[in-house]
């Protein structure tokens, strides 16, 4: 529903053609002349030092061009904060975890640089580790960071109001552990990277990102070259979920060799390597505390959260909070205290994932379901009582502007039929809810907004060049989109250059929910001081004044008199030889709080928006198996507006396969000791099309002050709501409720047991 | 990931394999769909140095009826026996047994022989070789303990193969050969029950066919399997139950096979003790889950959890017994 | 490893390739025949994102000698189009949103069609069959079922 020409549209999207086609190219697609291919020799060992690497064998291998370890390295540690920097990415005294990278190999094929990787020699000095964060933490437990007393990796404590006094006054009060392993991203496209070092000193770099200038920034801070001399280009990436964001070892180590071998490298991770030797998501424990008045108002909330985040920070102090922002964003909080550990052990590193703690979030979410059959009250009416509005603020500080909670919790139980199902549908048939709140677009420093340009060709086509990304969502897309419904244009005739730190100006990258708010706000003010030096000129051609005119299908006319107008080619031409050429420029920074900290300042401001969601699913639980199936879920989404509906419906359906069906029922990590045993796409459990229900997708429209056109953000829907949603489903339907995470059919089994032997 | 070095050897006829077979022994290994032994070879956890190609060998890829039995070749595609009117009609199990195995373009890959000869699984044994090497070799990598048992005096890989238990139920014998000679066994006498090397078959063996009794056509037939996903996976529990009625409504017949508990098919003997020559009802039904139960060892690696794995056997066997029974 | 020459029907051409006995026909699909829209999501079979038509069957190529397919037909994404003009499942997941990253794209569209020239009408539980063996992490598979329904409808 939309007044607009293109956005508010289910428009075709511009990658579509090239992805149906095979076109479209992905890093391990890739080749320059003269590639060289690597692969990097890892520890078996959870945590070892390095007493001596030998790689002259290695080295002197037919066809081997270039061997790296450690020593090749600058010894500069790395870190997304300038207190977390912690992880040299190829370490040359010590590594921390199974899988870590030790030494790699260039070679001119790679059969020839495994054979090479069996000829490297690494002599270790095996110390005990440590893998549970619990145990971790304790005196006496191996210390994996010398300045991380007790492995404590990041602590955000956070204090709002009075919360033991609020606990005295609550009329009941409830408290509970929930438990969540880790999981994964596991994006098709297995880990990548291409490399190419020339003489004049440019490295040029492939591999799917979420964000160009952050690894370029990351890079140049590692191999201590300008910024000017590392340039990451765009390319087709086959998903991200939050796991291709910060740098990791495989790009400093292709680019290492690269620079060594003064040739393209090219390096393709196994899905193995892809699961253990990049980023996974944290596990975590959980202990809540929710006092409540007597209608079922929240309190006071006290929450404990221990993160297991594996050998390195990666984003430890976002992935410590943003659970308890989450939190603080969908409901009100007078008085909450939340203490977040993150804790290193000796695993894989872990990082964020579409966006953090859907368990935490879920757990919580469960909460308030079983206050709320303490209570008396219907869980909705709980929502609802507790869910934010616009103009209020979060705990920490954040102001609401628009907000359609509500509104998505309504919809989404009316058209579920919530009210003459829940508490009466058969036993094993049960319904549940669930709600979120979502920050946009967050403070990142300088790296949190985006700034755009649109150049125009004597044809009148365009390019729109901006530092947006897309990993599948549909982001380049959504700018042309918006682009050339500013300027009259067809999406066909905007050209879109992005996501390349040498070219597009800084953008935050697809983070923070932000690329529609930010990215898309920039790329709309580009194109509207576009329009307005289009309509300046064309003012004079037309003899009337810029406020008169507009521009559609190509041509600036007179509104009054649309049979008076000129074609843009002309315009632009104009403008070329009166040298006033037509190039539009615009940026956007999120309205936040710049002076917040994540640890040191958690308050003001915390995001330019936010966006909402409530989900609905239905459940049928086989009493005899415990095994729960998903039959349906309604699921509305207060995206600010629907630049593209058919972009926001793909990301709402995909979420309740990752956030639903597969986080909550599926997909879990399975250790022994520092070791991952289901690193591989069979045995790690992704949902399948067969194992996914119907899907009712709404679209809630608030229409945002800031957004472009009101748009706020689409990427993050089921993320956040569907764990709830389901666990309360499974509460409706047998009456138990499942606090380990995920709800797998032996869990649900031995709760049900359990709950025969108690009765 | 990259397979490792062999010669590709192309046999056109049966006995031009089995010449090759006896030639190289253990140097050689058969490959029939290669959704297995490829992966392996990959993870280096095999390494032969030839492969007898079997796909180009007509005298293994047929099903045919003669005398009312069926008869089917090894290198017979499970997407064939799931189209095959002759298996739908009359020995139904198996064509719903086939459906399950993995997902359909596996079941266009995969063979029936491959399905019943599959080796024997371990999260620790099914991995790659750096994933191995960080914790050195097994009972079946050619070590001395069980990385999944610990302590234990034996492997525990469990045996996953979807075809064997249905086929086992029905009866089924499997004609091996070998270079000028043959021999004919009961489809269970396949299987050794021992991890490192769970199949019977010299190296120089292969399993040719399959042979389905007559007398058994047109019985109830039901498999139940286990898994968390709706496709794609191994069973971490699968149940086969034939029955047949006789004319006064007895149960002349009864077989029960399990596959995922153990490291080779199960035959719960117990189940045809209980059954046969019995009216069935519920509480008969009851006890013979409760043998399958105690003839069900799961072990903890392939998966889910081994007591809860085990207690399904007991829902799955009850289901299948029921459901065998009313298609009869 | 001697290398051998075997001549491969792709795409309705025949290639003469050079290869050894242990190379994929996604190996050399991809890196001699440079056709890369067949991707490699895991090389154990367990995606899809390999899919390949073989005789008019998905098949998981990375799985699949070069070697022992020289008599077969080999369908890749690449094929799919009659020069410009796309085939109607290929249009139906452009305009029906069901191509979000797009590296499931290529085994999802060839198994699609594989589907539809077996089952001209299938009914969405078919559907959900058929694709159930790729795997896709972005579109939770709803417009791709919806993409390939629509495409039967107009086939």
């Amino acid at each position: 529903m939309t007044e607009h020409e293109l956005v508010g549209r289910r428009v075709v999207r511009i990658d579509s053609l090239a992805k149906a086609t095979g076109e479209a190219r992905y890093t391990a697609d890739l080749t320059l002349p003269r590639m060289l291919h690597a692969k990097v020799l890892r520890s078996p060992h959870a945590h070892a030092r390095i007493l001596h690497i030998d790689t002259i064998k290695a080295e002197k291998l037919r066809g081997v061009k270039a061997v790296v370890t450690g020593k090749d390295a600058t010894g500069v540690k790395w870190g997304v904060f300038s207190y977390t920097r912690d992880h040299e990415l190829l370490p040359a005294n010590k590594v921390r975890y199974i899988g870590e990278d030790v030494a790699a190999v260039a070679a001119e094929d790679e059969e020839t640089a495994l054979g090479a990787l069996e000829l490297i020699e690494v002599e270790y000095e095996v110390l005990p580790a440590v893998f549970d964060p619990l145990e971790a933490m304790k005196e006496g437990a191996p210390q994996i960071h010398d300045h991380a007393e007790n492995n404590v990796n990041i602590h955000v404590p956070i204090e709002v109001g009075d919360v033991d006094r609020a606990f005295e006054e609550a009329y009941y009060v409830r408290e509970d552990r929930f438990v969540d392993t880790e999981y994964t991203y596991c994006q098709t496209e297995p880990y990548a990277v291409l490399a190419s070092y020339d003489s004049a000193g440019n490295l040029e770099i492939w591999t799917p990102n979420a964000s160009p200038h952050t690894k370029a920034k990351a890079l140049s801070n590692l191999l201590e070259k300008p910024l000017s001399k590392v340039k990451v280009r765009r390319v087709f990436t086959g998903g991200a979920f939050g796991g291709r964001s910060d740098i990791f070892p495989g790009e400093f180590i292709t680019a290492l060799l690269s620079m060594k071998a003064r040739r393209p490298v090219k390096m393709v991770y196994t899905r193995e390597e892809s699961f253990t030797s990049v980023r996974q998501a944290h596990s975590m424990v959980v202990d809540s505390k929710i006092g409540v008045t007597k209608d079922g108002r929240l309190l006071a909330s006290e929450i404990k959260l221990v993160l297991d985040g594996g050998a390195y920070s990666s984003t430890g102090p976002i992935a410590t909070s943003v659970p308890f922002l989450v939190w603080e964003e969908t409901y009100r909080l007078p008085n909450a205290r939340f203490n977040g550990y993150r804790v290193y052990t000796n695993k894989p590193v872990r990082g964020m994932y579409r966006c953090h703690g859907r368990a935490f979030h879920g757990g919580l979410g469960m909460q308030l379901d079983m206050i709320a059959e303490e209570l008396g009250i219907d869980p909705l009416e709980m929502q609802l009582k507790n869910a934010l509005k616009a103009g209020e603020t979060q705990a920490t500080g954040s102001r609401i502007t628009s907000c359609g909670l509500s509104e998505a919790l309504e919809a989404a139980a009316e058209r579920s039929g919530w009210k003459e199902k829940r508490g009466k549908l058969p036993y094993g048939k049960g319904i549940g809810m669930g709600a979120n709140g979502m920050m946009v677009g967050f403070p990142m420093g300088i790296r949190g907004g985006s700034a755009a340009i649109i150049k125009f060709n004597e044809d009148g086509g365009a390019t729109l060049i901006s530092g947006v990304v897309d990993n599948g969502q549909g982001n380049e897309s959504m700018v042309v989109q918006i682009a050339a419904d500013v300027l009259g244009l067809r999406m066909e005739d905007i050209n879109l250059v992005s996501a390349d730190s040498e070219v597009t100006p800084l953008d935050q990258g697809a983070y923070s929910q932000a690329a529609t708010f930010v990215s898309g706000n920039a790329a709309r003010a580009a194109a509207m001081d576009a329009k307005e030096q289009i309509l300046d000129i064309a003012s004079d051609m037309l003899d009337a004044t810029p406020a008169q005119l507009d521009i559609k299908d190509g041509k600036v006319f007179v509104k009054e008199r649309p049979e008076w107008n000129v074609w843009l080619g002309k315009v632009i031409r104009k403008a070329l030889i009166d040298n006033t050429p037509v190039v539009g420029r615009g940026s956007y920074m999120p309205q936040v709080d710049q002076s917040r900290d994540w640890v040191s300042n958690p308050q003001g401001q915390h995001a330019g928006t936010f966006s909402f969601g409530a989900a609905v699913a239905e459940v049928e639980v086989d009493t005899e198996t415990g095994q729960v199936r998903v039959t349906n879920v309604t699921g509305a989404h207060d995206c600010g507006f629907a630049i593209n509906p058919m972009a926001v419906e793909g990301q709402l359906e995909g979420s309740v396969a990752s956030g639903g069906v597969g986080a909550t029922l599926l997909e879990e990590h399975v250790w022994d000791g520092g070791q991952m045993l289901n690193a591989n796409m069979l045995e790690y459990k992704v949902p399948l099309s067969v194992d996914m229900p119907q899907i009712v997708p709404i679209i809630v429209e608030t229409i945002d002050p800031e957004g472009p056109f009101g748009a706020k953000e689409a990427g993050l829907w089921g993320s956040m709501n569907m764990f709830q949603a389901i666990g309360n489903a499974v509460y409706d339907a047998v009456g138990v409720w499942i606090k380990e995470f995920p709800i797998t059919p032996d869990k649900v089994l031995r709760a049900l047991e359990e709950k025969e032997r108690g009765s | 990931m990259q397979l490792p070095s062999f010669q590709h050897l192309q046999p056109s006829s049966l006995d031009e394999a089995l010449g090759f077979l006896a030639e190289y022994g253990e140097r050689a290994r058969v490959i029939a769909g290669g959704t297995e032994l490829l992966v392996s070879m990959k993870q280096r956890l095999l390494v032969p140095e030839y492969l007898v190609n079997l796909k180009a060998v007509p005298e293994l890829d047929y099903i045919s009826q003669d005398d009312g039995g069926l008869r089917i070749g090894a290198l017979t595609r499970l997407s064939t026996l799931i189209r095959s009117a002759a298996v739908v009609e009359r020995f139904p199990i198996l064509a719903q047994a086939a459906k399950m195995v993995s997902a359909s373009p596996l079941q266009e890959m995969g063979t029936v022989g491959g399905n019943l000869c599959l080796n024997t699984r371990c999260y620790y044994y099914n991995q790659s070789l750096f994933w191995r090497q960080t914790r050195g070799a097994c009972y079946k990598t050619g070590g001395d303990n069980c990385h999944a048992v610990k302590g234990g005096k034996r492997c525990f890989s469990t045996y996953q193969g979807d075809m064997a238990p249905a086929l086992i139920a029905l009866g089924a014998t499997v004609k091996v050969v070998r270079k000028g000679s043959e021999r004919e066994i009961t489809l269970a006498e396949l299987y050794t029950g021992e991890g490192k090397q769970p199949v019977a078959l010299e190296p120089n063996e292969i399993v040719a066919e399959l042979r389905v009794p007559a007398s058994i056509a047109g019985a109830g037939g039901d498999y139940q399997k286990l898994r968390y996903r709706g496709s794609l996976d191994f069973p971490l529990v699968g149940v086969a139950a034939v029955l047949s009625r006789n004319g006064s409504g007895v149960c002349a017949r009864a077989r029960v096979a399990l596959t995922a508990v153990g490291t080779g098919p199960v035959v719960v003997d117990e189940a045809t003790r209980l059954l046969e020559g019995q009216q069935v009802n519920e509480k008969l039904v009851a006890q013979a889950a409760d043998a399958a139960y105690e003839a069900a060892r799961p072990v903890n690696n392939v998966g889910s959890e081994a007591s809860y794995r085990r207690k399904m056997v007991r829902v799955l066997t009850r289901r299948a017994i029921m459901n065998a029974w009313g298609k009869e | 490893m001697e290398k051998r020459l075997v001549r491969l029907k792709v795409n309705g051409e025949e290639r003469d390739v050079a290869v050894s006995p242990n190379e994929t026909l996604a190996e050399v699909l991809r890196e001699r025949l440079e056709l890369t829209g067949t991707k490699m999501g895991c090389g154990e079979g367990a995606c899809g994102t390999c899919t390949v038509l073989l005789d008019g069957k998905p098949v998981r190529s990375c799985l699949t000698l070069a070697v022992e397919v020289q008599d077969k037909e080999i369908v890749t994404i690449e094929g799919l189009s009659e020069g410009a003009e796309l085939h109607p499942v290929q249009k139906a997941f452009i305009e029906h949103g069901a191509i979000q990253c797009g590296f499931c794209s290529p085994g999802m569209i060839l198994t699609g069609k594989a589907l539809l020239d077996e089952n001209p009408q299938p009914t969405e539980e078919e559907v959900r069959r058929a694709i159930s063996g790729v795997v896709c992490r972005c579109t939770g598979y709803a417009k791709i079922v919806e993409a390939i329904l629509a495409a039967s409808d107009s086939t």
